[in-house]
């Protein structure tokens, strides 16, 4: 690969789709990551509201890490450095995040008994509060994303 | 570059836009096995390397980006202490005025350490306070615990920023102003919002007395509910909408 490419399509249909995928992928992680990284006590807060880790320096971890992290993987996908390990790892993030985010919502149904639909909150994503199906299905669509890049579908 | 690293397809299309590079003159060429119609082959001898490539890529990808964000963390001047958990602090009783003055601990901390308290007061008990501040300045003061951002878009006239996450560069200022103050009045959003008895509980630890320290549970939710004076800006900016009647 040659090191200044940083990773640009070559002019092939497949190359440009990949270059999309990727830019896509980058680009979400790279905002999101800066936002969070820029206001960890907001994150903090927000995912302390999920109730889980309570009584530890863990959460404090998290906030503190993740953010940063995340820049980290979408700046690899952007210059296309260890593409496909840093889709593998966003892939799995993603993954995680939903699971919480669901597993929130229904408890959130169950006591309240709003409908699935019109669930609300901050789920510590960066984007601030959120109506969860739209949230889950944002994050299904950049899994899948994520798995054509380290699957290299296209 | 490994010969059959894309992706251990035996027909020479490859994913990655890399040429796929000849073996070493002399080199054993491995063996490539289909499997169904060929779509993904595998080496006869083990795991594709592809997958090994990928497997590694990740661990790399893991083990420098949270060497990265540590130090991210540590460089940036928001950065959290890592040793510090926000929300667990056993040395905090409240005192809730519904309660009747029957104590309750603000966290999950075990009782048996809380080493202060703090009491709480009601909305009508705050605005009191507010017009106590009006009549004689710097004896009663206002601490808003909210971040700096929503500090400025609004607080009560006069009250002194206090984020509890970042207290190095307000706490001296509002020990200095509380430690001459007979009442201080430690506010954040409310609600569910813990951060004024977080806010408080730094005071405390400041010095400043417990009879002294209160905290508006009502928050500033329930202030520009009652459609109180509000101060936009910096402290002291003379910014104020809705002045008493």
């Amino acid at each position: 690969m040659n090191p200044f490419s940083l990773g640009l399509p070559n002019g092939s249909p497949r190359s440009v789709i990949r270059w999309v995928v990727r830019l896509i992928l980058g680009l979400c992680f790279v905002s999101l990551g800066l936002n969070k990284a820029w206001h960890p006590a907001d994150f903090l807060k927000a995912i302390h509201q999920y109730g889980w880790l309570e009584g530890s320096v863990s959460l404090t971890w998290i906030a503190a890490w993740l953010p940063w992290f995340e820049v980290f993987c979408g700046l690899l996908l952007l210059v296309r450095i260890w593409a496909r390990g840093s889709a593998l790892v966003v892939f799995g993030m993603l993954l995680v995040f939903s699971a919480m985010i669901l597993h929130r919502a229904l408890r959130i149904q169950e006591t309240s008994g709003i409908a699935f639909s019109q669930i609300r909150f901050d789920c510590g994503c960066g984007t601030g509060e959120v109506l969860v199906w739209r949230k889950l299905l944002e994050n299904a669509v950049l899994a899948v994303l994520a798995a054509t890049v380290f699957l290299r579908r296209f | 570059m490994d010969p059959i690293r894309s992706d251990c397809r035996p027909n020479g299309i490859h994913w990655d836009d890399q040429p796929i590079s000849a073996p070493p003159l002399g080199a054993p060429v491995p063996e490539v096995v289909p499997i169904g119609d060929g779509a993904l082959p595998r080496l006869a001898s083990g795991t594709c390397p592809s997958m090994k490539s990928l497997l590694f890529e990740t661990g790399k990808v893991l083990i420098v980006g949270l060497v990265v964000a540590w130090l991210a963390n540590r460089m940036s001047p928001r950065g959290l202490h890592l040793g510090r958990d926000y929300f667990s602090d056993p040395r905090l009783r409240v005192v809730s005025p519904e309660s009747g003055g029957t104590e309750s601990p603000a966290t999950q901390g075990d009782a048996a350490e809380a080493s202060h308290r703090v009491s709480e007061i009601t909305s009508d008990q705050a605005l009191e306070f507010f017009r106590e501040s009006r009549r004689r300045p710097g004896e009663v003061i206002f601490v808003d615990a909210r971040k700096e951002s929503s500090f400025l878009e609004g607080h009560v006239p006069d009250a002194y920023p206090l984020d509890r996450f970042y207290p190095d560069t307000s706490l001296p200022a509002v020990v200095m102003a509380g430690g001459t103050a007979e009442v201080v009045v430690v506010y954040c959003a409310g609600g569910t919002c813990e951060d004024s008895h977080y806010a408080a509980l730094q005071l405390l630890e400041a010095g400043l007395q417990e009879s002294r320290v209160r905290v508006y549970a009502g928050g500033f939710n329930d202030w520009t509910a009652q459609h109180r004076p509000v101060e936009r800006g910096v402290r002291g900016s003379g910014l104020i909408t809705d002045p008493l009647p």
